[in-house]
């Protein structure tokens, strides 16, 4: 177990969501990854796959900031660490509040919903996280094991909750976003 | 008013004589406010609003079968009772005499749900605003409108470019909003914002020459025109609600037009189905589905259906233009904290629809006695 690793995903977390780089992170900033990736799907916030997503994400940053004890407009990356520890790795929220999100995450990566996660539709999300293609291309490549060209949604899914919660090296999900 | 376009306002149109259209909106049944939560798939029309009657119901609740960016519950901005209070006292401080229950508040807290107080306010003091300036000419003579018209439009040009005093409460109140609103704003967005106002007068004359020779407009000419009556800039407020402005190059390529344009054809088309009884009561030809049953020979319902399969079309071309720009972030060296302000934008285009259809059933305005 690694708590370093989980600790150095988080902070690649955090980095997602912090887009300018000013070392604090509020809501509107979650917001913004969340229309991002909704319009890389063109995928409308009052769509029922949109709706799922936005209201996922509200979702998070509400437990979050409650975690923190904070109105949220400022998290540093020390407090979103301890916050998501307590709320999602050592707290039982990850399947209540988590996974609905990752959940409408990983169907919108499905975009012809076959349940099958293709390179096309992965690309899409991690472009809006701001992943580089080369690292994009290496984190499907890992996560599709049996190198089919696909990951299942529920792969996606578990995938993304190894990336949050797991301190295991070994984790495939460590993967999602490429080589930490 | 009989009709509104765009995120819930009235066109400044000279409307026809001899019947005045009732004045917009003052529902006497107010909608119970939208759920907060995300949609129920399984009931996607659960959440809307119960309108009083079904004539404008009947016709627009199809999109939500057919489009799925309407099929979801808008959500309601937390402080949308903060933000009308906030509203009826600007507009009272301005002197606008606002009906109560005209619900602006609620139009903007739908379309800015998930922003600050701030965005919500100020598109809805915009959207009052153009209430109002709307009652510039209504009910004045036909034949009068275009010179009414003219000056209205030209007031406003000159009060924006500092070459005129505010004379009336809705130029008081527009100097007001202009001065907040653009301050942050660039000079190539206020030339935006000014060409759209221009665009409106345009359309608006073209309209009231149309009722003067008893014309009704072909389907080809016809989107073009409302999109002028809509306010084109109505859809350039939305950046300084966000406190975002979309960068030159990219607001100018075809994709951001296109994103743009088919928002305001949804929402105006939209509102041509809510408000075609009440419009046709009225003699006004101005509207999509007189004008496809005029040129295509179709009864009513069919009329109304040829007219939400273009929208539905319309809101493909909605979801298409979205999807094709983070190549354009990519292509005008848009960093990835401006890709995400700008999204933001766009999110509030792809909401409109939802939030348009929302605000049209709590209203009983478009209903025949």
């Amino acid at each position: 177990m690694s708590t370093t690793l989980l600790n150095r995903k988080l902070d690649r977390a955090f980095a997602h969501v912090d887009a300018d780089g000013s070392g604090s992170i509020g809501r509107d900033d979650l917001l913004g990854l969340g229309a991002r990736i909704l319009v890389g799907f063109g995928e409308s916030p009052t769509s029922p796959a949109g709706s799922r997503l936005a209201g996922g994400i509200e979702e998070i940053w509400r437990t979050l900031a409650a975690e923190i004890g904070t109105r949220g407009d400022s998290i540093s990356p020390e407090e979103f660490r301890a916050g998501m520890t307590s709320a999602f790795v050592e707290g039982d929220r990850f399947d209540e509040v988590f996974e609905p999100a990752a959940a409408a995450l990983a169907r919108l990566c499905d975009t012809d919903g076959d349940g099958a996660v293709g390179p096309d539709g992965f690309w899409v999300m991690m472009d809006a996280f701001g992943t580089p293609r080369e690292d994009a291309t290496a984190a499907f490549t890992r996560l599709d094991g049996d190198g089919d060209g696909a990951l299942s949604v529920r792969e996606l899914v578990e995938a993304t909750r190894q990336f949050y919660t797991s301190a295991d090296p070994d984790a495939a999900g460590n993967w999602l976003f490429g080589p930490l | 008013m009989a009709r509104t376009p765009a995120f819930g306002q009235s066109p400044p149109c000279p409307r026809p004589l001899p019947t005045p259209p009732p004045r917009l909106p003052a529902s006497p049944h107010p909608a119970p406010p939208a759920p907060a939560d995300p949609a129920d798939p399984a009931d996607p029309a659960g959440a809307l609003p119960r309108p009083s009657r079904g004539v404008a119901a009947d016709a627009l609740l199809p999109l939500v079968e057919l489009v799925p960016a309407m099929s979801a519950p808008c959500r309601m901005h937390p402080s949308v009772d903060r933000v009308g209070a906030e509203l009826a006292a600007w507009a009272r401080d301005t002197g606008l005499e606002t009906p109560p229950g005209a619900g602006f508040e609620r139009m903007a807290g739908r379309a800015f749900a998930a922003f600050d107080t701030r965005a919500a306010l100020l598109f809805a003091k915009w959207l009052t605003w153009l209430f109002h300036f709307d009652d510039e000419w209504d009910e004045k003579p036909a034949g009068r409108a275009a010179e009414i018209m003219e000056t209205a439009f030209g007031r406003l040009d000159r009060l924006a470019r500092a070459r005129a005093h505010a004379r009336s409460p809705v130029e008081v109140a527009f100097a007001d909003l202009w001065e907040t609103t653009c301050g942050p704003m660039s000079t190539r967005w206020r030339h935006r914002f000014l060409a759209g106002l221009a665009a409106q007068g345009v359309a608006c004359r073209t309209e009231a020459e149309n009722r003067c020779a008893g014309r009704v407009p072909s389907p080809a000419e016809y989107p073009r025109l409302r999109r002028g009556t809509a306010g084109p800039y109505l859809f350039d407020l939305v950046e300084p609600c966000l406190g975002v402005e979309v960068p030159a190059g990219l607001r100018e390529s075809v994709t951001w037009r296109t994103l743009v344009d088919a928002c305001n054809d949804v929402t105006a088309w939209c509102n041509d189905i809510a408000s075609h009884h009440k419009e046709r009561a009225n003699g006004d030809v101005h509207n999509y589905v007189t004008v496809a049953a005029d040129a295509f020979g179709l009864p009513d319902g069919a009329a109304v259906g040829w007219v939400n399969d273009r929208i539905a079309a319309r809101a493909e071309d909605l979801r298409t233009s979205a999807r094709r720009l983070p190549a354009l972030f990519d292509r005008f060296g848009l960093s990835t904290s401006q890709a995400r302000d700008v999204s933001k934008v766009a999110c509030a285009f792809l909401s409109a629809p939802r939030a348009q259809l929302e605000w049209l059933l709590e209203s009983s305005r478009y209903d025949v006695p």
